[in-house]
């Protein structure tokens, strides 16, 4: 009527109703209908036998991080005993292994397993110390191409193409752009042995979108929202599977985009990894031995002894020694060792007679014996290992250009000088290492041909000359053909770490020489810059990125020649005053042309003998020493297109002789 | 076991073990028939109000054969089909597992005849090392019934002036939610609560309706006994001598229809030591 004691954790342990008890199906019924099964495998026909097997399975975790460099490696292990007889029981059960710590392997573990009810097993958990010493079975090598045609690289032949010792990539997306990525996966089995049920998992963003793929191994690609899963089978001892995916992205704005973490999972069958080994099982079973003894019909009190073993379990038995002495264990009559020349199995309702040994006693001899036998048992092992590889992100390149000329009009066939103002912003993720400007200026200009001339400006202050190297081609000062001016910035000494920091600016001022300019020309002057972006993280490689940005897409910048003259009138009327000795002068200044002309300096002189009453308009009045002139100068700021003004002022005669109109048609400037 | 008629009844509920004694029978009877005690004069000493004394007449084996058909078919439903599920079939399949609990040594056991549903101590039990255990009967414990019973087996332990060692709570099913961890504080001594819930094994190597043979059928017991391997081993171990113990299964032998030729399969086989 059976009751079970149960405890709080028996109460708390949810996998049923919320009360515990005998399960519904057994109560509420009258009847319990039995149905015969079919007998398995009678252990009384001898047919078969039952087993003892000994499952060692190791579970491992491994994370590397992107390079391939590992981080971590946890691993456990369960060593499960089962006992697969439908009627026998195990008693005294003992299981001797070593090795479960991977750095220490002689260290055995001898364990009492105690009784094994039928159809039953026990599970040893143990865990892998020292896991970081367990060697690598796959290398893993993920490399991210950037395929859209804005992206150059410069290639620098080098005999050491380690990655690793150039240190982590960037992986560089345009922005605004559509870029074309291509991953390439290798997997390759670095371990001795064949690694099976292999299954390759990636994870993607979702801003990813015409995804394919291709592998050499496998067509099976299982596709998610986020991910793609594919089955490798199996791979051998040094044999290398490739999985390749092309993908595009259009990244809007500035922001975080990895390349996808992916895992890897695989089986490594009747391995085990940390090299913990079965060395021992014995347990017992029914079995049965004895001596027979028959004494002969031919000669009294001589006996004809042997030791008899029956296997009553289903198991097959392995007999390992029979050793028997005397009655008084003084003398040894057999000593066998059976397991010398390989296992002595007794198969299930099997017997073992050994050799007849002779015994002569008035009595039936007795006899001190000692059998040692155990239940045979089969092991196998496994192991499933689980990679992690970590994500890398991706860094957004983006310049943005523009071109400022400080005239945007000149005039024709006057030489001028005008400045050339160039501004470049780092929009994206990563600082700009160096740059290349080139520009192509016309015939009829003329750049400076000396880098002093250049002023480069970042936030930080003006750039070192010496980290710039100024080319010009053709490098002369003919103004009849168009020259072709390189600035390489950082390029060649890079004592500056970066010449653009994230979200800073270059600004390139230098002055344009305008060598009598035809309007009937039109001028344009294409800018193109390079930007260059290392291809190595933290690393002094001089392998780059190289990505061209052309002004004309951006911000064009364009000059306008205009024919134009100055038609300047300055006129000088004298007019008398009311009195003989009094005089009006008036001069008019006009601007017949359709340019505003500024700071317009009018001079004009009257003899010592007049003196300067008033004047509609600031004046400056200066006597000269040598004839005693005077000399007054009018200035007018601007005069607009076709405007006209007017200045007056007034004189007196302070001589004693009457004054003359002659005397005031003096020199007048203007 | 689709037979109910009274003989095939019979014959069934003869098979129970372990065997019901004449008194045990009578106060079963009663007990389910909820016939209130009757009183007798100077029966004070060692037993509590309202219990009284079981299994105290050993070797006086039951006559079933007297039960009319209705008493038959709830015996049967208690003991043989389990169809009855309630606080009385909790409180006597727990007193036939009292009788082989293993730990168990029992010198007197008191049985509540008290038929009042707040009565819920239903088992006085002294032992031979003169410990007093309190078992208390339910079908399904609730945590409000379990906070009634504390208080009972305090008041009662108050009244009685007796401490009890162990406080078992019986039952067939339990809520979770029962504080086991919290001891029932009797005057100045802690009990921890014990919960025991009656089991089945699943996927047990016998079946009701087979018949048990230990040894050279030293033992012929029914399936529908036992729950569980442990239980019949518990009992086995109880009612034998001991030493090399081996277990048959009968297939379906009390089926109305069995086969001429059985099948005798081993389910059990091994030592057990008694001191």
């Amino acid at each position: 009527m059976g009751f079970k004691k149960v405890d709080l954790d028996d109460l708390k342990t949810r996998i049923s109703p919320n009360f515990l008890g005998i399960p519904i199906r057994e109560g509420g019924k009258l009847v319990e209908k039995s149905h015969r099964e079919r007998k398995i495998e009678s252990s009384y026909s001898g047919a078969t036998a039952s087993e003892i097997l000994i499952l060692n399975e190791e579970f491992i975790d491994f994370h590397y991080i992107n390079d391939g460099t590992r981080t971590s490696a946890q691993g456990n292990g369960n060593i499960s005993i089962f006992n697969n007889s439908v009627k026998d029981r195990l008693w005294d059960a003992n299981l001797q292994f070593s090795g479960s710590q991977f750095n220490n392997q002689d260290i055995e573990n001898n364990i009492d397993l105690g009784i094994f009810e039928p159809n039953s097993n026990k599970v040893l958990k143990y865990e892998i110390i020292s896991s970081e010493e367990l060697p690598d079975l796959v290398k893993i090598y993920e490399t991210v191409e950037n395929l859209t045609e804005d992206i150059k690289q410069n290639i620098v032949p080098t005999e050491d193409s380690n990655l690793k010792e150039k240190g982590l990539k960037n992986y560089l997306l345009l922005l605004e752009r559509e870029n074309k990525i291509k991953f390439s996966i290798s997997i390759i089995n670095v371990s001795n042995t064949i690694l099976e049920e292999i299954k390759f998992k990636k994870y993607f963003p979702e801003n990813f979108y015409d995804t394919e793929f291709e592998s050499d191994k496998s067509k099976d690609f299982k596709i998610t929202r986020n991910s793609i899963e594919c089955p490798l089978h199996s791979l051998k001892p040094g044999e290398k599977a490739e999985i390749t995916i092309f993908t595009k992205i259009f990244p809007k704005k500035k922001e975080n985009i990895s390349t996808g973490k992916f895992e890897l999972t695989f089986n490594l069958p009747h391995k085990v990894i940390s090299g913990v080994k079965i060395n021992h099982f014995s347990a017992y079973s029914h079995a049965m031995h004895a001596i027979k003894k028959a004494e002969k019909n031919y000669a009294p009190n001589h006996w004809q002894c042997s030791l008899i073993f029956e296997n009553h379990s289903d198991f097959k038995m392995k007999l390992k020694s029979i050793l028997i002495y005397d009655k008084s264990k003084s003398k040894k009559i057999l000593d066998l060792d059976l397991s010398s020349n390989g296992d002595t199995i007794i198969h299930p309702r099997g017997k073992y007679t050994s050799t007849y040994f002779d015994f002569i006693d008035e009595k039936e001899p007795i006899f001190s014996r000692k059998v040692e036998y155990s239940v045979d048992y089969k092991t196998e092992g496994h192991s499933m290992v689980s990679s992690i590889f970590d994500e890398n992100n991706f860094k957004i390149a983006s310049v943005h250009i523009k071109k400022k000329l400080a005239e945007g009009e000149i005039k024709s066939f006057e030489e001028s000088t005008i400045n050339s103002r160039i501004i470049l912003n780092n929009r994206g993720t990563l600082p700009i290492k160096g740059l290349r400007i080139t520009e192509r200026i016309p015939e009829d200009f003329l750049p400076p041909r000396d880098i002093s001339k250049y002023e480069l400006y970042r936030s930080s202050g003006a750039l070192d000359l010496e980290d710039i190297e100024l080319i010009m081609t053709p490098d002369d000062d003919d103004p009849s053909h168009e020259h072709l001016i390189e600035l390489n910035i950082n390029l060649k000494s890079e004592s500056i770490q970066s010449v653009i920091e994230i979200e800073d600016f270059l600004e390139l001022k230098y002055p344009l020489k305008a060598i009598t300019p035809d309007y009937k020309k039109a001028y344009n002057f294409p800018l193109k810059v390079y930007s260059y972006y290392p291809k190595y993280q933290e690393s002094n490689q001089d392998e780059y990125f190289i990505i061209m940005d052309d002004l004309s897409k951006m911000d064009q910048s364009t000059i306008k020649i205009s024919h134009r003259r100055r038609k300047v009138m300055i006129g000088k009327e004298i007019f008398p005053g009311r009195s003989s000795d009094e005089f009006a002068i008036y001069i008019v200044a006009k601007n017949g042309s359709n340019i505003k002309l500024n700071e317009v300096s009018v001079t004009d002189t009257f003899p010592n003998s007049f003196e300067l009453i008033s004047s509609n308009l600031d004046h400056k009045l200066v006597k000269a020493k040598k004839n005693g002139e005077n000399k007054i100068t009018f200035t007018i700021d601007t005069l607009q297109p076709y405007q006209e003004r007017e200045i007056m002022y007034y004189l007196k005669n302070i001589g004693s002789k009457g004054a003359k109109h002659s005397e005031l048609e003096s020199f007048f400037i203007g | 076991m689709d037979d109910k008629s009274k003989e095939y009844l019979l014959y069934l509920t003869d098979q129970i073990q372990p065997q019901f004694t004449e008194g045990e029978l009578q106060i079963f009877l009663k007990d389910i028939s909820a016939k209130p005690l009757e009183r007798t004069k100077g029966a004070k000493s060692k037993i509590s109000s309202g219990y009284v004394k079981i299994g105290d007449d050993v070797g006086k084996s039951a006559d079933l054969s007297k039960l009319n058909e209705e008493q038959l078919k709830i015996v049967f439903q208690i003991f043989i089909s389990r169809e009855k599920n309630d606080r009385l079939a909790i409180k006597w399949r727990f007193y036939q597992y009292l009788k082989y609990m293993l730990e168990l040594n029992t010198k007197l056991v008191q049985v509540n005849r008290d038929p009042r549903p707040d009565r819920f101590i239903d088992f006085i039990i002294h032992t031979e090392d003169n410990q007093v255990f309190l078992a208390l009967c339910n079908d399904i414990l609730e945590l409000n019934i379990y906070d009634k019973a504390c208080k009972e087996v305090i008041n009662y332990a108050k009244k009685e002036n007796l401490l009890p060692d162990r406080v078992m709570f019986i039952t067939n099913k339990s809520f979770r939610n029962i504080p086991l961890d919290t001891p029932i504080k009797i005057v100045s001594k802690e009990i921890i609560p014990e919960l025991f819930v009656e089991w089945v094994e699943e996927n047990r190597r016998f079946k009701k309706e087979d018949l048990l043979l230990v040894n050279d059928s030293t033992l012929k017991l029914a399936g529908f006994n036992f729950n569980s391997t442990e239980d019949l081993l518990n009992y086995v171990y109880k009612y034998t001598a001991g030493g090399q113990i081996s277990i048959f299964r009968q297939l379906e032998f009390f089926t109305e229809v069995s086969d001429d030729d059985p099948e005798v399969e081993l389910i059990w086989k091994g030592i057990m030591l008694k001191q």
